[in-house]
């Protein structure tokens, strides 16, 4: 189950301790070369990684790094060049354009850097969006969009629009949107990108908290060093290469961040 | 995506979009209403086409007239091949298929006296039983019946033809004619007499004929029998062998006669006649009916509604590309949000059925709305033009444009049609959009 060989021993040996859970995301020798025109542009040479059940994996990098790249191909938003990423066993990668919206609508949740609320329609409306797809009934998916509304801490915006409403928030409805299916999986690139250090501190926090609750797995890109903080594992990567992968126990996590986090709560 | 969520959101996508849908909506309602309004005309021609055909007679009716050539004494019987038109051909006629009745008719010339005033009208003799089926519209009174006193049907311009001979203008102050109470006299010749006249026969009007139906407003109708027992008489009186009538006794035995020089065969439906017609003609008669002229003003209006209907089209063809348009801009607009969509969850035939259904709505609202706008546009050329057709009081007030059901529904399916068609590119463009292009684009 652990085919990373490339890894130094160092991590391959934290890794180790994981043995007994699922891996949920593998990524196997995956490539990605843009060309423009007769330029190549290699933005991952060569990545291979697996990402656990109930883990939250931040993949942490300077700009240009080929995060989002990864990101995207985890996603199946994007074909690689070379390599296989494997969803739970399914090789994303081979799927078509109908199979692949049928798996995401399963079992992906996506949350973006400027939040990509549908601006004609309320907090509420946002949150139920995707259980209009799985063709949940209106009185239902509205039932479940509050509750998860309510969970990111907006019971009193459900009438708001995105435009009446501020960043951190829309983030939060944004968050919402992601979990409200319960998938097992849900991607973050940038998700803190927009916001200020209080309210990223505030988002991370809402994550961390939501995914826990059923071990759902998080991936998350960013930049952010304090972003990186919540994860319990830490993929650096650089120029289209992973340079480490820093694992930590979850306890650890909640110790350190989120117990002091609470007990300082001041909502806003 | 349940179909309730699709339509809400579609309906939504339009209203938040309101001054393009609604400037799309404009030329699906003006493409329609112009196809409608020119099929409408058509229609409306057709419909005219039967109402004038219907004043010249009945579509079930065939004419027979008797054969000018063949009606020169040839010493034999009819054994020889020569038709005629009597009563063994009524029987003959009335055996075939689908052949209500036959009536015959026949001309006789007449001079009709109104105290001072004459006239030279002919009386038409007829069986006056079977004159009794044939439907013949009145503007007043009843039909004659055989058992009265000389009683005659008489035609709506008939009472017209009279002058005063002694007058030096004499046709310059047409006589009003009270039909129903003047004593009219009539004398079964069209002789002119000097002087001192011979003493005629007191007919008696039951009714005058519509000015509409041109078959009977002409003459005078009088029984067969009653007419010939008068003129028979009339002949023994004043001792004069007509020249004119072909009913001498003298000749009656010797040569085959046309008994009517006119006979009308009533079929009992317009789908019979021309079979009916054709098998008169192979007797050796000649036959009309209206259905030839049917026929041609049907021909004829046809290619009149496919010019008119191609009119329309193009307009609805040009609002088509329109609504084909406004679905291109609008994926453009929303690209984004098709992006977003994808990501969270929408499978492809969502977003399809979301484009598609919004390019139908346009078309059905378009179409509805057109339709709104035809009925409104035929009742304007209706009463327009048939205003302008009133003060000639030929046509009267009829249909120039018109609407029927079949036409509005057809209208608004084929626009809303027009609309998934001209959405399907677009849609189909929608769901090949990539997701991440999309959510890139800041
Ligand atoms: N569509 C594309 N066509 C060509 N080159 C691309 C494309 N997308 C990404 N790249 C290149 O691939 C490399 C990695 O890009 P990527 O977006 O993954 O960076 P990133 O780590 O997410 O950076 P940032 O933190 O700025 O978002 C970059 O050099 C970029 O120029
Ligand atoms: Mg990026």
């Amino acid at each position: 189950m652990i085919e990373n060989s490339d890894v130094s021993d160092a991590v391959q040996a934290v890794q180790d301790v994981k043995e007994v859970k699922d891996v949920v995301i593998s990524v196997n020798d995956l490539r990605k070369v843009y060309r423009i025109g007769t330029e190549k542009v290699v933005a991952l040479n060569k990545i291979n990684l697996s990402i656990y059940r109930g883990e939250i994996c931040c993949i942490l990098g300077t700009s240009g790094s080929g995060k989002s790249t990864l990101l995207n191909m985890m996603a199946g938003l994007e074909k690689p060049t070379k390599g296989s990423i494997l969803i739970k066993g399914k090789a994303i990668d081979q799927m078509s354009e109908k199979h692949l919206a049928k798996f995401r609508q399963k079992h992906i949740g996506f949350i973006f850097q400027s939040y990509n609320l549908l601006s004609a329609l309320t907090a509420l409306e946002n949150v139920a969006m995707p259980l209009i797809f799985r063709r949940i009934k209106k009185v239902k998916r509205e039932k479940i969009a509050k509750k998860y509304l309510k969970l990111v801490g907006l019971s009193d915006r459900y009438k708001h629009k995105p435009n009446q409403m501020s960043g951190g928030q829309q983030q939060r409805v944004g968050i919402a949107r992601a979990f409200v299916g319960a998938p097992e999986i849900i991607f973050a690139d940038e998700p803190t990108g927009n916001l200020d250090t209080k309210t990223s501190i505030e988002v991370m926090h809402i994550m961390w908290k939501m995914a826990r609750e059923k071990m759902q797995t998080i991936v998350i890109v960013t930049h952010d060093p304090e972003v990186a903080l919540y994860a319990d594992k830490v993929v650096h990567i650089r120029d289209g290469d992973i340079q480490s992968v820093e694992q930590r126990s979850v306890d650890d996590v909640y110790e350190k961040f989120i117990k002091p986090y609470e007990e300082n709560y001041v909502p806003v | 995506m349940s179909s309730i969520d699709l339509a809400l959101m579609g309906i939504k996508n339009l209203f938040r979009r309101k001054a393009r849908t609604v400037l799309t909506v404009l030329g699906v309602i003006i493409g329609t209403a112009s196809i409608v309004v020119m099929v409408s005309l058509g229609l409306g021609m057709n419909k005219a086409f039967e109402q004038q055909l219907s004043e010249y007679g009945s579509l079930t009716m065939i004419d027979i007239y008797a054969n000018q050539y063949r009606m020169e004494p040839v010493g034999g019987s009819s054994s020889d091949g020569q038709v005629v038109l009597d009563d063994s051909t009524i029987d003959t006629i009335e055996a075939l298929d689908h052949v209500e009745f036959v009536i015959g008719f026949k001309r006789f010339e007449s001079k009709i006296y109104v105290g001072k005033y004459e006239s030279y009208t002919n009386i038409k003799a007829v069986d006056f039983d079977k004159l009794a089926q044939m439907d013949i519209k009145l503007s007043e009174g009843i039909l004659p019946s055989k058992d009265g006193n000389n009683e005659v049907l008489f035609g709506f311009y008939a009472k017209q033809n009279f002058y005063d001979p002694k007058s030096r203008n004499p046709y310059g102050n047409p006589p009003v004619i009270d039909v129903f109470n003047d004593k009219i006299e009539m004398l079964p010749t069209s002789m002119y007499f000097e002087g001192k006249r011979p003493k005629g026969f007191i007919i008696n009007p039951t009714g005058i004929t519509s000015e509409t139906d041109y078959n009977y407003s002409w003459d005078i109708f009088m029984d067969y029998d009653t007419f010939l027992r008068l003129k028979e008489d009339y002949d023994r009186k004043n001792k004069t062998t007509s020249n004119d009538g072909n009913t001498g006794k003298g000749r009656n035995n010797k040569t085959p006669e046309n008994k009517y020089d006119e006979m009308k065969v009533s079929v009992s439906d317009i789908k019979y006649v021309q079979d009916v017609q054709d098998q008169i003609k192979a007797m050796g008669f000649e036959a009309y009916s209206l259905t030839d002229a049917l026929e041609n003003m049907k021909q004829t209006s046809g290619l009149i509604q496919t010019v008119l209907g191609g009119i329309g089209a193009v307009s609805l063809f040009v609002a088509a590309i329109g609504i084909t348009n406004t679905m291109v801009m609008s994926i453009y607009e929303r690209t984004k949000e098709i992006g977003v969509m994808k990501v969270i969850g929408a499978q492809l035939k969502d977003i399809k059925r979301l484009f598609l259904f919004e390019a139908a709505m346009i078309g059905l609202i378009g179409g509805i709305f057109g339709i709104g706008i035809s009925y409104g546009i035929s009742v304007l050329i209706n009463s327009v033009l048939s205003g302008m057709n009133g003060s000639s009081g030929y046509y009267g007030p009829q249909l120039l444009s018109d609407i029927p059901l079949w036409l509005s529904l057809s209208g608004m399916g084929f626009s809303t049609f027009i609309g998934l068609v001209a959405g399907y590119y677009p849609a189909v463009r929608a769901t090949k959009l990539s997701a991440l292009e999309a959510i890139r684009t800041e």
